[in-house]
């Protein structure tokens, strides 16, 4: 978490305030730049130095707080295991507005079992809104049937089977990669099955088809269910929400990860690019309410808000690293190099253009294979995931074999 | 009427749903086993940091108005756990108050001797 200064507790909003005696004893503050932070109070350990639990929480986890799905123990809960919460201590007789405040990372060496309620309650009402909270039952989507439209702008009953295929593709892989990640989160592994793709029907007026999820048994954890219902409701927090929220739910709450983004950008670049509107349909499970998301001509900028993210995840790293071993082959015609290390294993990769282009001009250069060498190596890890580039690359810089 | 911390008070406070009511019973949690006059600091006088868009609600200490309500405080922060709440009462002369979800918030008169107002003590003066 980054350090918290007197100011930026001054700048928040308290958005909520859920317990109340003499001041608030449990809010949630927003910042400037909109993050979501819950306060909880703990108890004065000295004179005016006050601790609090503190977290960044995401814009769902408040939902499902302020919607009563969520209790207040297992929000506390789940921060401490995820390593989210920490003690924050303010001293009250500090005037210093720049200060940084005294923040630590609650762990086991230093949990209070005190601070957590004794008992599980959930929030009952709110002191900023003035409303009484109510659960509000969240019903997912029914994933046996849902309906899949795309259009082109003369609303064309045809597509171009190439177009077809690969929108069904990747509609294939992002539910995938979504399960992928609702399995991780509830039960610490991936699922046991592929969710596979059945079409059931062709519509006429523009191109609509009904899938059916396979397999098509109940499942325990309504993996197919929660999968269908994140990839709507993705879509449908693509058009409507910010980035910040949208990034959090990758970085907070590790509700999709950054391969689910990927796959979802592949499907909706295949529209925006096709010029095409895509249209999800379907009926919630228990109250049949009819949902639908739709990425059309008016979201196509918020493609951009995929790609800035898998931009700002991509990495570059570039590091000099010396190794020992055995040159066991080289290429100076082709410009490569194998050596067996020491220290990280076999690695192959080319001269630089400096060693590559003396060694062209200068018998004098010699290397002796398969012989020891002590070499500097410069070493590129690329995780590109807007370019769909992953790899290591090896440049040897600098190197020295006995006589 | 002039209130107890008139000086410090931001426009518009107390809020304009504010009422001077007599109310009993009321809750409050005490510091010792028998209730003082520290008991009836606010916030402010407490000397802890707000935000200053808070400031009325800083002046203003609160009681509950239900068992429960104080009960579920005392469950639930360490501040308030093992802490006794002592029942008593407030009256129209003593200050304004409102009440939210079993949580009332009172800005106090000046001059009035919450500790006796509280303990009923205020009327035993005036009937003897």
């Amino acid at each position: 978490m980054k350090p918290i200064k007197y100011t930026d507790l001054e700048q928040s909003e308290i958005i909520h305030t859920f317990e109340y005696y003499d001041f608030p004893l449990f809010f949630i503050s927003k910042s400037p730049s909109n993050g979501l932070f819950l306060n909880y109070y703990v108890e004065e350990i000295e004179e005016n130095i006050d601790k609090w639990l503190f977290s960044r929480i995401t814009s769902k986890e408040l939902r499902n707080l302020v919607e009563v799905r969520l209790s207040v123990l297992d929000l506390l809960n789940l921060l401490f295991n995820k390593k989210r919460l920490y003690h924050l201590y303010i001293d009250s007789a500090l005037n210093h507005p720049n200060e940084e405040l005294n923040l630590e990372l609650v762990d086991a060496s230093n949990l209070d079992k005190e601070s957590f309620p004794e008992e599980d309650f959930f929030v009952e009402y709110d002191y900023v809104t003035k409303q009484n909270l109510v659960k509000v039952e969240q019903d997912i989507i029914d994933s046996s049937r849902f309906k899949m439209v795309l259009r082109d702008d003369r609303n064309s009953h045809d597509i171009s089977l190439d177009l077809f295929l690969e929108v069904l593709s990747n509609l294939k892989e992002s539910i995938n990669d979504i399960a992928y990640d609702i399995g991780s989160k509830l039960m610490g592994q991936k699922p046991t099955h592929e969710i596979n793709l059945r079409v059931h029907s062709l519509q006429p007026s523009s191109f609509g088809i009904w899938l059916i999820t396979e397999p098509m048994e109940p499942d325990l954890f309504e993996v197919p269910e929660k999968s269908l219902n994140n990839l709507f409701k993705l879509i449908d927090d693509i058009q409507h929400k910010s980035p910040i929220e949208i990034e959090e739910q990758i970085d907070i709450d590790e509700e999709y990860s950054i391969e689910t983004i990927k796959s979802v950008k592949n499907m909706l670049k295949d529209i925006v690019d096709n010029d095409f509107s895509l249209t999800l349909e379907a009926n919630t499970k228990v109250q049949m309410m009819p949902i639908e998301v739709k990425f059309d001509k008016a979201s196509y900028s918020k493609l951009d808000v995929l790609n800035k993210i898998l931009k700002d995840k991509s990495q570059k790293l570039t590091e000099e690293i010396d190794v020992e071993g055995v040159l066991t082959s080289i290429n100076t015609s082709y410009n490569k190099f194998r050596i067996s290390t020491t220290s990280i294993g076999e690695i192959g990769g080319k001269m630089s253009k400096e060693i590559f282009k003396e060694l062209k001009k200068d018998n004098n250069l010699q290397f002796r294979v398969p012989s020891s060498i002590k070499a500097t190596i410069k070493k590129e890890i690329v995780n590109d995931y807007l370019e769909e580039e992953y790899y290591e690359k090896y440049t040897l810089i600098h190197f020295e074999q006995p006589e | 009427m002039v209130f107890k911390s008139q000086t410090d008070m931001p426009e518009s406070c107390p809020p304009s749903n504010a009422a001077p009511n007599n109310v009993e019973p009321v809750y409050r949690f005490i510091e010792n086993e028998t209730v003082g006059e520290i008991d009836f600091l606010n916030h402010k006088e407490r000397k802890k940091r707000y935000p200053s868009e808070k400031t009325c609600e800083a002046l203003a200490i609160s009681f509950f108005t239900t068992t429960r309500a104080a009960q579920r405080a005392g469950r639930n922060f360490k501040n308030l756990k093992g802490k006794i709440f002592a029942e008593g009462k407030i009256t129209s002369e003593c200050g304004i108050h409102n009440i939210e979800n079993g949580h009332l918030n009172l800005w106090l008169f000046q001059g009035v001797d919450m500790l006796k107002v509280f303990l009923g003590e205020e009327d035993r003066g005036e009937t003897n």
